[in-house]
């Protein structure tokens, strides 16, 4: 019985160290608020959710970045500014200093480009890439929720997204713009 | 009325004078009271299990429909109230004296710990994109299987393993289908399955020896042949498809999955007591997997070699095909049903594919049904017959 106790202490203290970092950036990191971009909503384990792009990181990543990126699998970080809604400064592959009025986000090349750069058939050595930000790419809400926030998505729908000066990010919710 | 071995046997000890009728009439009725009671302990866990699986179910579709109306601390209290009713009603049970629902009950509070994890990401809208959910999940199992000693946690730990390490580094929190790239990408899994196969099954001898980990042994061993035997009986449906299935772009993350499975296979040979032979063929498969991986133009180089010579082609067939018979071999050797049949699905399914590539090429239509009917009648009598023969043999030795 000793054992299945000590197996029942783990899994609470799994249940109790998942929140924790994240609450921690919630409470404490800088917001930013960020331009939507509509996407896609399903997850595997999760059930419906809104998936969110930011316009913020469209186009951002020159083709060399986005290559060594890719190869090397390393994230690549995007500066933003804080105010509402926030703008682009810069994208680098290394975690940035941060000046005051600004604050960043780790996120991941997305990999096949961008649909515009597609369409106007960009070669693709030359093409800028998208940042997709895991930590705040998925909004989940209830289906007919969910199918609301992404009729809405675009320039009048900000995410509200703490962010830590380590470029952690939490999205703490959908607001309108006005 | 047919007669049973134990009929015979018992035939031959009373012939022999070894066992008078009271003596037999009593032996009968002990064996019928023990079957009858393992038939009811069957039941009991089946039951139990299927009960413990629709609960969870219902305790997740119950905290689902009333999601909505509820905040996120009500959500979180709720989550953690069920997991601590499960675990109090898997104790009291336990404690009343009915093991085979406890240990259901215990399994059911694992399930629950899944859904939680899940929850709580989905209640905050956190990260867990996409290896941690999996991971968090797997270490619990493995934890209560730890205390528990049963199967049914390394059947569910070692799936959640499999996606963990798919899923580590990569994801952009996009579409299903970016979850499941990992058995697609050259950069995922697909390539070093069979590798992992290896590794899992090393790991299955391993746990097999350890008085504490033995609840992972079946898994380990299933999943790995399974692993092993797909993408290379796969590979046999066209001489392209090799090229594209052992395609890897060699990330860090894919050596560091290749490291460990060498080091799994290492410590299989040093600690695991197997048959020189064993350790032999583990060794040449090792290699084998990881030289299928090694790139050229185009994919894997081996791949692209075989695409463009047909009778490396047909080598490859018989190598695969080679491989299913040594399974049955060493299976044989280690005393392994699981590898015996293992073997023995492999060399029908490469039988299958090849019937299925080359006669609807060279036959007219309807007798290509015909003889593939007459083929896959003659294969099953044939596996039938093998399967006996050997688990006998084995059986006597």
């Amino acid at each position: 019985m000793k054992a299945t106790l000590i197996a029942v202490a783990v899994h609470l203290a799994i249940i109790v160290i998942i929140p924790i970092q994240p609450l921690w950036v919630r409470a404490t990191g800088t917001t930013v608020y960020l331009e939507t971009e509509k996407m896609d909503p399903r997850a595997l384990f999760r059930g419906h959710y809104a998936i969110l792009g930011y316009q913020v990181a469209q186009n951002v990543v020159p083709a060399e970045m986005a290559r060594e990126s890719k190869e090397t699998g390393k994230p690549v970080y995007v500066t933003v500014t804080t105010d509402r809604p926030g703008r682009f400064i810069a994208v680098s592959l290394g975690r940035p200093e941060l000046q005051e009025g600004h604050a960043c986000i780790v996120g991941r090349v997305r990999g096949w480009g961008s649909l515009n750069a597609i369409a106007t058939q960009v070669a693709p050595d030359q093409r800028s890439e998208s940042v997709d930000f895991p930590q705040i790419a998925q909004y989940f809400a209830w289906r007919e929720e969910a199918r609301r926030v992404e009729t809405a998505q675009g320039d009048d729908l900000l995410a509200k997204v703490a962010t830590s000066r380590s470029c952690n990010a939490q999205l703490v919710g959908l607001e309108p713009r006005n | 009325m047919k007669l049973t071995n134990i009929d015979r046997a018992f035939e031959v000890w009373r012939k022999q004078g070894l066992l008078d009728d009271q003596q037999i009439g009593e032996l009968r009725k002990s064996l019928d009271e023990s079957q009858s009671s393992l038939r009811s302990g069957r039941a009991v866990t089946i039951f139990s299990t299927l009960g413990a699986v629709l609960v969870g179910l219902g305790v997740i579709l119950f905290v689902a429909s009333h999601w909505e109306t509820m905040g996120p601390l009500a959500r979180s209290f709720m989550l953690v109230a069920t997991y601590v009713a499960t675990c109090a009603a898997a104790y009291l049970t336990q404690s009343k004296g009915l093991p085979l629902l406890s240990e259901s009950l215990w399994f059911l509070a694992t399930l629950v710990l899944g859904a939680d994890i899940f929850f709580i990401g989905q209640i905050f809208n956190f990260t867990l994109t996409f290896w941690q959910g999996p991971f968090l999940w797997c270490v619990g199992a493995l934890a209560m299987g730890y205390a528990r000693q049963r199967a049914a946690y390394g059947w569910l730990a070692v799936p959640l393993a499999l996606l963990a390490i798919g899923w580590f580094g990569g994801g952009s929190g996009w579409f299903t289908d970016d979850q499941m790239e990992f058995l697609g990408s050259n950069r995922g899994l697909l390539p070093l399955l069979p590798t992992i196969g290896l590794a899992l099954l090393c790991i299955a001898r391993l746990a097999g020896n350890s008085h504490r980990f033995r609840f992972l042994r079946p898994a380990s061993a299933i999943w790995g042949l399974t692993l092993i035997a797909l993408p290379l009986i796969i590979g046999t449906g066209d001489e392209d498809l090799l090229q594209h299935i052992f395609d890897t772009a060699f990330t860090l993350h894919q050596i560091a999955i290749l490291a460990v499975s060498g080091l799994a296979v290492a410590l299989f040979a040093a600690l695991g007591r197997p048959s020189t032979l064993a350790v032999i063929a583990a060794g040449v498969l090792l290699l084998v997997f990881i030289g299928l991986t090694v790139p050229g133009e185009g994919g894997s180089a081996v791949g692209v070699f075989i695409a463009g010579h047909g009778a490396a082609f047909v080598m490859y067939i018989l190598l695969a095909f080679g491989l299913a018979i040594c399974a049955i071999w060493i299976g044989l050797a280690e005393r392994s049903t699981a590898l015996i049949n293992a073997g023995l699905v492999s060399a029908a399914l490469i039988i299958f594919i090849q019937y299925f590539s080359w006669t609807f090429e060279l036959f007219d239509r309807s007798i290509a049904f015909i003889v593939g009917g007459l083929v896959l009648l003659g294969v099953g009598y044939a596996f039938e017959r093998t399967r006996r023969h050997l688990l006998a043999r084995m059986e006597a030795a």
